[in-house]
């Protein structure tokens, strides 16, 4: 059962002057979902929020929410609402009077207001807060007070841009698990605009990549990681370690590939045909060990060029024989004695072809 | 133990505490020495020879000194709150907008503040009499030429000071609003002017006082019938400096002073004046 979807986003364009900020992007958003639009700066993901809030008019395209068109609305007009990356918090109001002020520019009866800022206040979290002044505010207090005061107007689209970029990082990780359950609790779309992949990794449902103004792949967390479409996703999406190489032919149901370093290949045939391609492998589905493994798969002798420690698992930089470096990833703790890490020393990489992601360009 | 002072601990060097006293003194010794003249019993008004209120009650007994005081509390509010609406308005406009010619508007604006005052009332002096501007008006409108030559200087300050306080303003502060369903008005009143606030009154303040003292533009552009108080106190002076005068000006200053804390107060965070 489809429902309709809550946003949709066709072939909507923005340009200043010359500069395209958003091509002919084309985006359908449900119910009840998490979005999140990733990118680097520049890449138009902002721009792109900014229309469906109704801050810019799309130069073309049209954009419906909830079965209506917005195209042209008024941004107070809109069944949206945005946290805004500064938060926009009013400086010269009490938080209870930031979070009403929704309710009290349009008219609802004020005997209404007082218990819905309480409940908004509540659901953030910040319940005998109201009388304080925004200044008297942490910045992820000011943050809640954000999320409170555009929830409070029961939008059917939560706008939120650049939402945890200001908080440290412990501070962004809590965040990120409180957005998620609120959404669950509230059961409202949001959508988020982020350039941090792991903050989308970790909390939408599905992710658009975006990159000069044009949607890469829309996909969910796992399978764009696990199958990115073009290797700016690969790229853009977690570590990966490229090789450029060549699709020679198919046998058998199997895509023959020629690859720098790793030789012939056979990779699952994509129907692609001959011609230039790329392969992707992530660090962490490559083994590292001091002898020459036995297992199946493809071997690779190499030097260890560098280290870095992160915690959970080590970085581990290995120089081959035609100089290229690999990343491979380890955990930390299951490090196994033999293998010496001392810069310089022999080792060997397993991988297996399965872990292989071809690419075309 | 006293240790030896730091050096950021500006205010335990005995040089600068003294250059600090020297500084106050020389600003404020005149006024104190003109207020407390203004109770001195001498008609001269050289040296002290007693205590008297006798020139106050003389002061407030000269009709033609009140009527001057009267006049220029008059144009200087009248002048404060056109300036202050107009000056607000080329602000916000000079903030919000880009248009063609801007740098000009906003070298223009400024142009009043820079050009000798002296100039400037010539200038509106030859103005007037070019345009005919009716002289003779029964009173409160015989005032309307020095009023306007008032704005004409007062604006910019306004402009200048609320465009700084606007400067800082984030410009999402105005989206959130309209975000959450405010119109432009409402944007206006409920979040754009209580940002301006401090710019607004400190600009007010400012061309208040501008238009209370103000004596070159007034002498050019005031009729023969109408005084205003610093034109007065002139005219007041060239024949003998009776202690008249410093009870005159000692009003004025309280005035001024008066005016300068209630501006004080409104500027406070409303926090302070909820409790």
């Amino acid at each position: 059962m489809t429902h309709p979807p809550m946003v949709t986003i066709e072939q909507v364009t923005k340009k200043f002057g010359e500069v395209m900020a958003v091509g002919d992007v084309s985006l359908d958003i449900r119910p009840n979902e998490f979005f999140a639009l990733l990118g680097p700066s520049g890449c138009g993901k902002t721009t792109l929020l900014r229309m469906i809030a109704g801050f810019e008019a799309p130069s073309g395209g049209r954009l419906t929410i909830d079965g209506e068109d917005m195209t042209r609305v008024q941004p107070n007009r809109r069944p949206v609402n945005m946290v805004f990356q500064s938060y926009a918090v009013f400086p010269h109001m009490s938080v209870a009077d930031n979070v009403a002020y929704g309710l009290v520019v349009t008219g609802v009866p004020k005997d209404e207001i007082a218990p819905r800022v309480e409940e908004a206040l509540k659901m953030v979290r910040l319940d005998g807060y109201g009388p304080r002044r925004p200044d008297q505010l942490s910045g992820g207090q000011r943050q809640r007070v954000a999320l409170a005061r555009a929830l409070i107007k029961r939008p059917k689209v939560l706008l939120l841009d650049e939402p945890l970029s200001a908080l440290d990082r412990k501070l962004r990780e809590e965040m990120q698990l409180e957005l998620v359950r609120l959404q669950h609790e509230v059961g409202i779309t949001f959508i988020i605009v982020t350039h941090d992949q792991e903050e989308a990794l970790s909390m939408a449902d599905r992710i658009a990549v975006m990159d000069g103004g044009r949607l890469l792949q829309v996909a969910p967390p796992a399978e764009l990681y696990d199958r990115p479409n073009c290797r700016m996703v690969a790229d853009f999406i977690g570590k990966t370690n490229f090789f450029q190489g060549r699709a020679t032919g198919t046998e058998n149901g199997e895509l023959r590939v020629d690859v720098e370093d790793l030789g012939e290949l056979r990779l699952p045939d994509d129907g692609g045909g001959a011609g230039a391609i790329e392969i992707a492998i992530r660090p962490e589905k490559i083994e590292l060990s001091s002898d020459q493994p036995e297992s199946a798969g493809i071997a690779l002798a190499g030097r260890i060029d560098q280290q870095a420690f992160f915690g959970q698992a080590s970085h581990i930089y290995v120089r081959l024989p035609s100089d290229r470096r690999i990343v491979c990833h380890r955990p930390h703790g299951r490090e196994d004695r033999q293998t010496t890490l001392t810069p310089g020393a022999a080792c060997w990489l397993t991988l297996d072809p399965t872990d292989i992601r071809l690419l075309r360009s | 133990m006293s240790e030896k002072a730091g050096p950021l601990d500006y205010h335990r060097k005995l040089w600068l505490r003294l250059w600090m006293a020297a500084t106050f003194l020389f600003l404020y010794a005149p006024i104190i020495i003109l207020i407390v003249f203004s109770f001195n019993d001498s008609k001269r008004n050289i040296v002290w020879r007693g205590f008297t209120l006798d020139y106050y009650a003389k002061a407030f007994a000269n009709s033609s000194l009140i009527e001057a005081f009267t006049n220029s509390l008059v144009i200087a509010v009248v002048a404060t709150v056109i300036s202050t609406v107009i000056g607000a308005l080329i602000a916000l406009a000079l903030w919000r907008f880009r248009f063609s010619g801007k740098a000009a508007t906003e070298g223009a604006m400024a142009l009043p503040i820079v050009i000798p005052e002296i100039c400037m009332g010539v200038a509106l002096m030859a103005f007037f009499i070019r345009v005919g501007w009716p002289s003779g008006l029964p009173w409160p409108l015989s005032l309307s030429a020095i009023t306007i030559g008032h704005v004409a200087f007062c604006f910019p300050f306004v402009a200048i000071v609320v465009r700084a306080r606007l400067a800082g303003f984030d410009r999402s502060l105005e989206e959130a609003s309209k975000d959450l369903g405010a119109s432009e008005w409402q944007t206006l009143m409920r979040v754009t002017i209580p940002y301006m606030k401090p710019g607004l009154v400190a600009g007010a303040l400012l061309s208040m006082t501008l238009s209370l003292d103000d004596f070159v533009i007034t002498f050019f552009t005031s009729g023969p019938e109408t005084l205003t108080f610093p034109v007065k106190v002139y005219s007041m002076v060239r024949f003998g400096a009776t202690p008249e005068v410093n009870a005159a000006s000692t009003i004025l200053i309280l005035i001024t002073i008066v005016l300068t804390l209630i501006a004080m107060r409104l500027q406070r965070p409303d926090a302070e004046l909820a409790q």
